[in-house]
């Protein structure tokens, strides 16, 4: 296992590939903004200044720059309210695109706790939606300042459509002894969105046990490595790296078509151990355990067998898994040779 | 005679070695050349040498002196490889007349050179001895002769021991000596050595810290040992300069101008000496998100570059005349479907596979006509390296502005030579926008032609609302196929009346002397700098020329009947062939000009004479300045 | 689909239903009875189908019969030249992975002046479907011998029959390394040729189809047996492949074929009494090369602090 204290840059380098196309498509965006801007002002003013600059030194004595513009004509023109809302969406989205990856890391401020944190974040990236949202009705001539100005102040997670939760870039969420809180994250799993906890202690032995759904990739490790083949997966999903100790496991959807095939438990510390963290009870804490050995584990075969109690389901549930663990992490590897997305 | 300095005669009369004060010899120009088997390392030291002498204020043009074959046979007349740097007290435009320093490191590369009469008469040669008295009887029976045949000229040869000076340092001298010889550079023309041992690891910066202390090391014992031995200097002053400056051969500055214009798509298929600007971007590129997409030959690799920037990303393809020859037909497309797409043309020598390694001018003709059909496109030529790196920038712009083809005219002489150049300012603008995506207008046709200008604006695929076919056929303003008199006749006039719009933008090209005249030497391209030293020579000497230089081919520079009016005589400078008018059956009628005076003829229906030259290596300023006197009726030479 | 390239398309409704009708371009002016126009209605069958959105599609062509195709499809197009539809197509794809591209072309276009290009862009495997429309002969140009033109077939330039054995576009395509997916169809099969078309599609690489196509001017004779006599015909038939229900009745002999199974598939693509339709080989598992060449786009202040950096790299 690796020290807790690199966690975090390898985290931040994981995300990095999985950020590109929203980086892109971010400054895909800024570019073909700033054409239409520049080619606006250029139709409007007459003035060769521009048109000057982007010639560049070359041309300096050689082409005359007022006669190259003026008689590349008028391209086509804004009215001033659309030319003033793609001006500030470019504004807006520039910005963004200098911030790059911080965009995507969440430092959650002491007393704050992880969920506003993280909305927080969603909402900031949200304003590159929005500002993209009002370009593109602006460019178009669509744009009513009264109904859509909003977008580029404020464009929650909520109001996000399916390509835009399908692009958002992972977030990296840093809790270093945040309150264990986790529960209101599962608004944002949808999409492709990911995110990736980097808890510290004192931290719950399992805070992400409940998260467990059919389609949602969850895993929580103390190996950042695992984090390409989660960010990889076509889904939502979020990711904890954890302090030694806490719960080692992930449900990888594309396993199998039932609970226990597709979760792999390595790691399930005792639910007796279980204190107080923040507030999570001590009970709270071995019922997300005690979930854990329970989904982990198989029907047994034939008629009603009795239900297993919680030690016992551990007991097995931490040894035949260890199979299925190699088994996940050698698919891991298969999988790495592939192209990713 | 030559005069040769033995190590075994140290007291020999005239023996450069002597001790005591040299003797500094101070001049406003020198030229050194390089010469080594390949593999030896001329072309670093020589490349390090130009470099320093930049960063110390010196005038520098650098160019590679390449052999024919990747791997000669060593020590052969072929395989002389290696480096000339022409170091000034001001500005340095061209690589010079002939060497006055010659450092070879095995007499064949000497003798190389010497028989393609590179080495000035008083030139000193430092030559390596080892090979005097070699174990192998023919090495020593190779050295006898040379020495021989060198013993007609009147060098000053001076026998180095870098073999057995560098082995006190490195077990194989073979890798090293050119530090060694970097070092004797550095003490005959004082340069700073910790700014030389600086660039020293920065040319090694992959290698090992053993390999870089070694280096630094040989670069001492060099040093040192000119100390020692030498009894002259050369002091060419320096003026340091305070603008910052960058330092690069003409490839790399496309390639870099490739950068700063925005461009996105490089597809091209290897072939010298075009190729190294793939090997820049293929390195750089991608750190702008640009590809390198090396096809399977010329024609995919223009049909692809007119792919992408039909699909709206900035597209440009570099090649070599043989490669130009195969991309016709593609050409011919784009110009048709007006898609913007620069042609970086390095140019050699020709025709077929020709002289592949050395320069000529030959491809401007195929570059405006090579094409069947009708396919006006702009061509335009850089003529230093500094206007390699900005005319990507402005040649991306007007492909885009004017939906054409652009030609950019390189060649060999800008490819390998290397020169300091005043920084450039980057400027956001130059980079090309990414098309617009919004849904087209309604009744915007794919070539909605202005009439008056034949301009129109793109459609790119993604568009909503846009759908339509791009076709090479002969099509209307829907881009519909039609083969009617009219609407081929129009789009025939719409794709030629581009070409008078642009032409209308430019400005009549500057007269580089006095606007009147006795002549007028006409150039384009690489040969700006060689061109305008020799007229100032000329000048000097009372003759009345002056020279103007042609950057766009394609529509031509405004101006030029008028300018040529007020001149006896008008030629064309070229590196390209054509016939000499004492050459038997040659008429005024028959003869074959040079391919600007072909141009120039045709176009403005003046007598435009031509002094052309295809023997594979740049001008030398003297030899223009033979010609000028011939056309004034001095000189000897016809 | 590929990532949007831009947040301005995210914004946009993705919901609209494309009707079969908005895929009619221009009205197709083949000879009547030409294998093209049953062709052209299998794809526009398929554009439907598959919810194909005309303006992030480009059918690019080279110069025949068979290239006039873009022009009859209302998406963008681009008729080139002759032989150089597939870099073409390679260039657009490169630069704008997120377009749906289509190469359409003849026999003598494919497999004769470009089949350099048509080697090259079965390696490179870019995401795109490739037609071949194989009438066995060059129909612009009024009936030269093609590179498939069966031996002995009579043509204006081997009047007394094609000298050489015709070339099978089959087995060439399954020798290319990196070759990811073969199919071959016919024009009068249509249910089959949709079904291929829909399978080519999906398929996530440069997936290769060859149509055999009447050409009843210059050809008449040459698939009229195969059209006539269906026992002539054999089908692979497989889950991975193509399963159509229509051809699997009409067609009694059939193969089961793992399109997986290269060698079979080789074994199976060699000249022999039966033609045989079907998937000969796919392996979704290949990397297109504009993924593998794919890099993020940057703004022009982020280019010119590259730019920035290089000088310095370059500044004495
Ligand atoms: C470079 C070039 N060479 C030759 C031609 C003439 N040409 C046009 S189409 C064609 C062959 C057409 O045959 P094929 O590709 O099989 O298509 P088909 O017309 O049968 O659909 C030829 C030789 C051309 N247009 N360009
Ligand atoms: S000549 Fe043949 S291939 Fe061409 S359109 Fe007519 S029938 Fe079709």
């Amino acid at each position: 296992m690796r020290s807790d204290d690199d966690a975090i840059p390898r985290a931040e380098k994981a995300i990095q590939g999985p950020m590109r196309a929203f980086r892109s498509a971010l400054a895909t965006t800024v570019e073909e903004l700033r054409g239409i801007v520049a080619a606006h002002h250029a139709a409007v003013s007459g003035d060769a200044e521009d048109e000057r600059a982007e010639l560049g030194p070359f041309a300096s004595g050689r082409i005359d720059a007022d006669r190259f513009s003026a008689l590349l004509g008028a391209s086509e023109t804004l009215d001033d309210q659309s030319i003033g809302a793609i001006e500030a969406a470019h504004a807006v989205l520039a910005e963004s695109s200098r911030r790059g990856t911080d965009l995507a890391r969440v430092d959650v401020r002491a007393g704050e706790d992880v969920c506003a944190a993280v909305r927080r974040a969603t909402s900031e990236i949200g304003r590159t939606f929005g500002a993209a949202r009002v370009a593109g009705l602006a460019r178009s001539h669509r744009y009513v300042a009264r109904d859509h100005a909003r977008m580029l102040e404020r464009f929650d997670h909520a109001s996000w459509n399916d390509a835009e939760r399908a692009l958002a870039p992972p977030l990296l969420v840093v809790a270093d002894g945040a309150d264990p809180q986790l529960e209101g994250l599962a608004t944002y799993l949808d999409g492709r969105q990911k995110l990736v906890l980097v808890l510290r202690d004192p931290t719950p032995p399992a805070p992400l046990a409940r998260f467990v759904t059919p389609g949602t990739f969850v895993l929580q490790t103390g190996d950042a490595d695992l984090l390409d083949r989660f960010l990889a997966f076509d889904g939502p999903g979020v990711a904890a790296l954890v302090p030694d100790g806490a719960a080692r496991f992930a449900h990888d959807p594309s396993l199998g078509a039932r609970v226990w095939e597709r979760l792999v438990v390595e790691h399930l510390p005792d639910p007796a151990t279980t204190r107080r963290v923040g507030s999570r009870s001590a009970w709270q804490q071995a019922e997300d355990l005690r979930l854990l050995a329970d989904l982990a584990t198989p029907p047994p075969a034939g008629a009603a067998a009795p239900a297993p109690t919680p030690a016992a389901a551990a007991a097995p549930a931490a040894a035949e898994p260890i199979d299925r663990l190699a088994t996940w992490l050698l698919r891991h590897a298969e999988l790495e040779t592939e192209p990713a997305g | 005679m030559t005069s040769i300095t033995e190590a075994s005669r140290p007291d020999a009369g005239n023996d450069p070695r002597a001790t005591g004060t040299p003797r500094s010899m101070k001049t406003p120009e020198h030229v050194v050349e390089i010469v080594s088997d390949s593999g030896e390392g001329a072309q670093k030291c020589g490349q390090i040498f130009g470099a320093v002498s930049a960063m110390m204020g010196n005038g520098v043009w650098t160019v590679e002196i390449i052999p024919a074959e990747i791997q000669p046979p060593p020590r052969s007349i072929g395989s002389a490889s290696g480096n000339r740097v022409r170091i000034g007290a001001g500005p340095v435009t061209n690589w010079g007349d002939r060497a006055n320093l010659v450092v070879a490191f095995n007499e064949q590369a000497l003798l190389a050179r010497h028989r393609l009469d590179a080495i000035a008469d008083d030139a000193i040669v430092l030559l390596e001895e080892m090979w005097a008295d070699h174990d192998d009887e023919s090495i020593r029976a190779e050295w006898s002769a040379a020495m021989e045949e060198l013993s007609a000229a009147t060098y000053r040869i001076v026998r180095v021991p870098m073999e057995e000076r560098c082995l006190t340092v490195v077990d194989d001298a073979r890798k090293g000596k050119n530090m060694f010889v970097l070092g004797m550079l550095a003490t005959i023309y004082a340069r700073d050595a910790e700014r030389t041992k600086d660039r020293i690891d920065q040319a090694l910066h992959k290698k090992s810290d053993d390999v870089r202390r070694s280096n630094r090391a040989l670069f001492d014992l060099g040093a040192a040992w000119a100390e020692e031995h030498l009894d002259f200097r050369v002091d060419v002053p320096t003026a340091p300069n305070d603008r910052p400056m960058v330092v690069m051969n003409g490839n790399q500055a496309l390639g870099m101008g490739a950068i700063a214009s925005g461009m996105d798509f490089l597809a091209m298929y290897p072939i010298t000496p075009a190729t190294s600007v793939s090997h820049y971007l293929a390195e750089a590129f991608p750190r702008v998100g640009g590809i390198v997409h090396q096809a399977e030959d010329e024609i995919a690799a223009v049909v692809a570059a007119i792919g992408a920037s039909y699909a709206g990303k900035t597209a440009f393809t570099v090649t070599s005349g043989p490669g130009l020859a195969l991309k016709t037909e593609a050409l011919g497309l784009a110009v048709m479907t007006e898609t913007p797409l620069v042609v970086i043309d390095v140019q050699r020598g020709g025709p077929s596979t020709g002289l592949p390694t050395k320069v000529e001018q030959s491809d401007l003709l195929a570059a405006l006509f090579g094409q069947p059909g009708d396919t006006p496109k702009i061509v335009l030529a850089p003529a230093t390296i500094e206007e390699c790196f900005h005319c990507v920038v402005t040649a991306r712009q007007i492909a885009e502005a004017f939906r054409t083809v652009v030609f950019v005219l390189s060649d060999a002489n800008l490819a390998t030579g290397v020169q300091p150049f005043p920084r450039p300012t980057p400027d956001p603008r130059w980079v090309a926008t990414l098309p617009d995506q919004r849904p087209v207008e309604e009744g915007a046709k794919p070539y909605g032609w202005d009439e008056r200008t034949g301009l129109s604006r793109r459609i790119v695929p993604g568009r909503p609302g846009g759908a339509y076919t791009t076709t090479g056929l002969a099509h209307d303003d829907e881009s519909k196929i039609d083969y009617s008199p009219a609407v081929n006749e129009k789009g025939c006039r719409m794709r030629s009346r581009k070409l008078a719009v642009f032409q209308q933008t430019l400005n009549p090209p500057p007269i580089h002397g006095d606007d009147e005249g006795d002549l007028l030497v006409v150039g384009w391209g690489s040969t700006k700098g060689a061109i305008e030293e020799a007229v100032d020579r000329a000048r000097a000497d009372g003759r009345r020329v002056s020279s103007t230089h042609l950057t766009f081919l394609s529509p031509l520079e405004p101006g030029l009947k008028e300018m040529f009016a007020r001149f006896e005589k008008v030629m064309t400078v070229e590196i390209n062939y054509s016939d000499r008018r004492a050459d038997p059956f040659v008429t005024e009628e028959n003869r074959r000009r040079g391919q600007l005076c072909w141009l120039l003829r045709a176009q403005l229906l003046v007598d435009v004479d031509c002094w052309t030259r295809v023997h594979g290596q740049p001008l030398a300023p003297g030899r223009i300045v033979e010609a000028i006197e011939d056309r004034l009726g001095i000189g000897a030479e016809s | 689909m590929s990532d949007p390239c831009s947040l301005l398309t995210c914004g946009e409704a993705t919901d609209r239903q494309v009707a079969l009708e908005e895929y009619t371009g221009g009205l197709p002016r083949w000879c009547p009875g030409c294998g093209d126009h049953a062709i052209l209605s299998g794809v526009q069958r398929m554009l439907e189908s598959e919810q194909v959105v005309p303006e992030r599609t480009v059918f690019v062509s080279g110069i025949g019969c068979s290239s006039r195709f873009p022009h009859y499809v209302k998406t963008y197009g681009f008729h080139g030249i002759h032989g150089r539809a597939l870099p073409l197509a390679t260039g657009i794809k490169l630069s704008r992975p997120e377009l749906d591209v289509f190469a359409v072309m003849g026999d003598g276009d494919c497999c004769s002046i470009g089949a350099g290009h048509w080697i090259h862009a079965l390696r490179y495997n870019v995401d795109m479907v490739a037609l071949l429309l194989d009438n066995n002969i060059y129909g612009l140009t009024k009936n030269q011998s093609s590179p498939t033109t069966p031996q002995g077939h009579p043509s204006n330039t081997a009047p007394d029959g094609a000298w050489l054995p015709a070339l099978n576009p089959l087995t060439v395509t399954l020798g290319v390394t990196n070759a990811s997916f073969v199919a071959q169809t016919a024009d009068w099969a249509p249910s089959h040729l949709y079904e291929t078309l829909r399978a080519a599609h999906r398929h996530r690489g440069f997936s290769f189809v060859r149509i055999l196509q009447r050409c009843p001017v210059f050809t008449p004779g040459i698939f009229m047996e195969a059209v006539r006599k269906p026992e002539r015909i054999e089908l692979l038939v497989h889950d991975d492949g193509v399963r159509d229900e229509a051809a699997e009745e009409l067609y009694e002999h059939h193969v089961a074929h793992d399109p997986s199974d290269l060698n079979e598939a080789r074994r199976l693509a060699e000249t022999s009494e039966h033609i045989r339709l079907g998937v000969f080989h796919r392996d979704p598992s290949r990397p297109t090369y504009e993924t593998t060449r794919r890099l993020p786009v940057f703004t022009a202040e982020e280019r010119i602090a590259v730019l920035t950096r290089e000088l310095d790299r370059h500044a004495v």
